[in-house]
């Protein structure tokens, strides 16, 4: 445990390398909170689940999810299917997280799209370090800070945009609109970087005609699944005239 | 909508859920070998089919979803989605595109309660 010791100077590179992560969680857990509340929960929901759940796009959409009514088995189901690509972010970084310990239970459990966009991007061998971590200290130390500082900054911009929500007699109608937004943002963001038109095309087709059809918010659901089992078996013919 | 006793056993089991998906290669490729041929495609389908359906079953259902619920809703939820799309084309910034086409959802809300 001595490894845990406080070390400022490693601790003041973290919050340097971590400021764009401040940037975008505080300002999208303020909307985070203001949501929650204007969903007519109290503030200290939003701080619960910012410590507890700790995902982005997974507690926005359990907003979603609370105010349909949802039941148990529907919301766990769902958190399940979106949040399955952190398999293949912890799959990248067996070897690079801290080794044992507290160190790397924690770093496991904040391991979120953006803390392993920063984690994944650290330069990889020692002499590589110079500039973002100072030379001769504690990589791993160092990640734990990182990890650490992310759900700081998550947890406090929630908080405060709870807070706010709840004190501020302000007309938030329309606020809701940002689940769909942040949606919007991370469709686009996955068109730019996953070459795979069929994947879009499909999923797209079947959502649009289970909303029509499916009542309700079952809709999502069968959505989802029927997604993924129509692009997985029209996949594989794909890749079988490709090859 | 879920009472607030359901929201918060809610919040534990699907942290439990995220964790799961965390800790999953840490617990079954414990011994570093995450490239062996064990489990390979599953964890290929994972990593490059579901983030992207997940996401635009996510994406058009809420736009959809919104337009059915209420005919009128959508010229504000188009023309709102429509702006957020462009603005992160433009200018590949998260919060300039989620903040810009919110306030212009809730602008258009306001003006369009008039007519």
């Amino acid at each position: 445990m001595s490894r845990l010791q406080f070390n400022s100077r490693l601790f003041k590179a973290a919050v340097k390398y971590s400021i764009p992560v401040l940037l975008g969680y505080a300002t999208i857990g303020i909307a985070f909170g203001l949501l929650l509340v204007n969903a007519g929960y109290p503030w200290w929901l939003s701080l619960v689940m910012s410590l507890v759940l700790y995902a982005g796009a997974g507690q926005f959409m359990a907003i979603g999810l609370f105010a349909a009514g949802t039941t148990l088995w529907e919301i766990c189901l769902m958190e399940l299917v979106l949040n399955a690509r952190h398999m293949a972010y912890g799959l990248s970084m067996l070897k690079r997280l801290p080794g044992k310990g507290f160190m790397r239970l924690y770093c496991i459990f904040g391991l979120t799209d953006e803390t392993f966009a920063l984690l994944s991007s650290l330069p990889q061998g020692d002499d590589a370090d110079a500039g973002i971590i100072p030379p001769g200290s504690d990589r791993d130390l160092f990640m734990f800070y990182v990890t650490l500082l992310d759900q700081f900054y998550w947890v406090s911009g929630s908080v405060i945009g709870a807070a706010a929500g709840s004190l501020i007699p302000f007309n938030f109608e329309g606020i809701g609109f940002a689940l769909t937004a942040l949606f919007v943002v991370l469709l686009i963001e996955q068109i730019l970087r996953v070459k795979k038109p069929h994947v879009f095309v499909i999923s797209g087709l079947v959502t649009v005609l289970s909303v029509i059809f499916i009542p309700g918010r079952f809709s999502l659901l069968t959505a989802m699944a029927l997604s993924l089992a129509l692009v997985s078996l029209l996949g594989q013919t794909g890749k079988g005239e490709k090859a | 909508m879920n009472t607030l006793g359901e929201a918060l056993v809610f919040t534990f089991a699907t942290g439990a859920v995220v964790l799961f998906c965390r800790a999953f290669p840490f617990i079954f490729f414990r011994t570093g070998n995450g490239e062996g041929n064990r489990g390979a495609g599953w964890i290929s389908f994972v990593e490059k089919i579901v983030p992207p359906a997940a996401m635009t079953v996510l994406a058009v259902s809420s736009v959809a979803s919104s337009i059915k619920a209420n005919v009128y809703e959508s010229l504000p939820v188009l023309a709102a989605a429509g702006v957020t799309a462009a603005l992160h084309l433009w200018k590949r910034n998260s919060l300039i595109s989620i903040f810009g086409g919110t306030a212009l959802y809730m602008v258009l809300k306001q003006v369009l309660k008039g007519f």
